[in-house]
């Protein structure tokens, strides 16, 4: 099953928004104004609906720019390191992530359904 | 510094309405709107009908940490600033003085990362912060049943020692959950064996058996005479004198002798002309409270006009009773009208002017007090504008 119905409705429950508002690529932080403790209560709501075990840095993005930081330091390939830090994302998707980096936190709704993909007890990676 | 306080908005949510005509055509009323308990039907209950906070204050994400008592504290305080016509430039170094209640339904949850919020009482302070913008001086009070009107005293002396030009203050609480119920069940305070809801509650009865729970929120914006004035904005009433005492024996029951609530009232008396006094009682309808009061109320003020109990028409609002109870009052003092003590019929004392009937009547002053759980007494002196 698709996890996004679920994860929409913790975001507009959390968030107190309106369903209608937000779609696979709406983001997280920087359109719904997600802040860090809403952050908080949204990885204890997917790992408590969604059964899933949470690693909220993995899930928010939350270190996409130390990863790359990192990565220019070792002489990596950016697309290559955050291949490795969060492999359950779709090359096209990490590509967009790099691109998008300069406007503001990338983290879209799309990216916490890939995360309910892989890391859901059923082992569906969709 | 000993400035002029006076109030100039009024903001409340309650079983009567949340407007003041809503308010007052309740208030002309027989009986207020109590039912039975869904938690526990031998429990009389007077609830506060389709409250929805969103319609107060639009999209609120923190409610989740909010008790509904919190929730009706909220609503009552954007009502409030509405009703004073304050902008966000006379708010920002406002205080924020509220009464809150204890969440009772507060406990460790596999799905809400921060229930501890749940537990702290000051999560309502911060949200309110947020949310209207006031920075300035504060407390969050949690003295049972005297707890807003402490808090309005509080709110008073800050404004009156020149910490802050505006305040608001009030409280909130809701007791009607069923724990909250069987908790008051257990300790023996509520009213038993009524026939109809409405006839619970019976302060100063002879018949009376304790309380009927309510819910609500009321809150006010003070400022001080001169702030007002330069504003131009109109004013409600001035709060004249604050008290608080402790008794320092019973947990639940207030002393028999009555010694340090005397005190408190007598300290809120000077200001208040003694002969145009209207009495705000906490009138309960438990057996002590109302005896101890009456007792307190012969001694101090004899020459009052009328003793109301707006416990018979809207329950018992706990941490917020105090702040509900004036907010009605002046309502009353408005209007030049004061509806009788619902159910009371064999008054339990003769010395007193226990409002038997509803009575045309502007008082000059208002005593409110407030006296619970611990022993804590806190009064307060108010006079209406006119």
């Amino acid at each position: 099953m698709n996890p996004f119905s679920t994860i929409r409705s913790i975001l507009a429950e959390i968030l107190d928004l309106d369903p209608a508002r937000i779609t696979p690529e709406t983001y997280v932080i920087r359109t719904l104004k997600a802040e860090s403790i809403d952050l908080l209560e949204i990885g204890v709501a997917m790992q408590h609906r969604l059964g899933i075990s949470v690693n909220d840095d993995l899930l928010f993005l939350k270190n996409v720019r130390t990863v790359l930081i990192r990565a220019e330091h070792d002489g990596k390939a950016p697309l290559e390191a955050l291949k490795s830090q969060y492999p359950y994302l779709p090359e096209q998707r990490l590509r967009e992530i790099l691109d998008d980096l300069p406007a503001g936190p990338a983290l879209r709704v799309e990216d916490l359904v890939a995360y309910a993909q892989a890391f859901g007890q059923d082992g569906n990676r969709g | 510094m000993n400035r002029r306080v006076v109030i100039t908005g009024s903001g409340f949510v309650l079983p009567v309405g949340e407007n003041r005509d809503q308010a007052f055509a309740a208030l002309r009323e027989p009986y207020g709107p109590f039912v039975r308990s869904e938690a526990d039907r031998r429990v009389a209950v007077c609830p506060v009908r389709d409250f929805d906070l969103k319609a107060h204050v639009g999209r609120c994400k923190n409610a989740r940490y909010l008790t509904r008592g919190q929730q009706l504290c909220l609503a009552a305080a954007a009502k409030a600033v509405n009703d004073a016509g304050l902008a966000p430039r006379h708010l920002d170094q406002a205080g924020l003085f509220l009464g809150l209640g204890p969440n009772l339904e507060a406990r460790p949850r596999d799905d809400k990362a921060l229930w501890l919020l749940d537990c702290l009482p000051n999560t309502l302070t911060a949200v309110m912060a947020e949310m209207l913008g006031v920075h300035g001086e504060n407390l969050t009070i949690l003295t049972a049943c005297a707890a807003s009107t402490q808090a309005l005293g509080q709110a008073f002396r800050a404004v009156a020692a020149g910490l802050a030009d505006v305040a608001l203050a009030g409280g909130g609480d809701s007791r009607l959950s069923p724990e909250a119920v069987r908790a008051y069940k257990e300790a023996g305070v509520l009213a038993a064996s009524f026939e109809r809801p409405e006839l619970a509650c019976r302060p100063f009865d002879q018949s009376r058996s304790g309380f009927a729970i309510g819910e609500g929120g009321a809150v006010f914006a003070l400022e001080s005479l001169e702030h007002a004035r330069t504003r131009g904005t109109k004013i409600l009433a001035e709060i004249v004198s604050a008290s608080s005492s402790l008794d320092g024996r019973s947990l639940t029951g207030p002393d028999p002798e009555g010694a340090a609530g005397c005190a408190a009232v007598r300290r809120c008396l000077p200001g208040l002309d003694d002969q145009g006094i209207c009495v705000l009682a906490h009138g309960t309808g438990t057996i002590l409270n109302d005896q101890v009061e009456g007792d307190i109320l012969a001694r101090t003020v004899p020459k009052a006009l009328a003793v109301t109990a707006f416990k018979s028409r809207i329950g018992h609002l706990a941490a917020a009773c105090g702040c509900a109870e004036l907010a009605l009052g002046l309502v009353c003092a408005e209007k030049g009208f004061f509806p009788a003590i619902a159910g009371l019929e064999n008054a339990c004392r003769d010395d007193l002017p226990l409002l038997r009937d509803p009575m045309q009547l502007r008082p000059r002053g208002l005593l409110v007090q407030s006296f619970g759980f611990g022993g804590q007494n806190a009064c307060l002196g108010v006079k209406p504008w006119i």
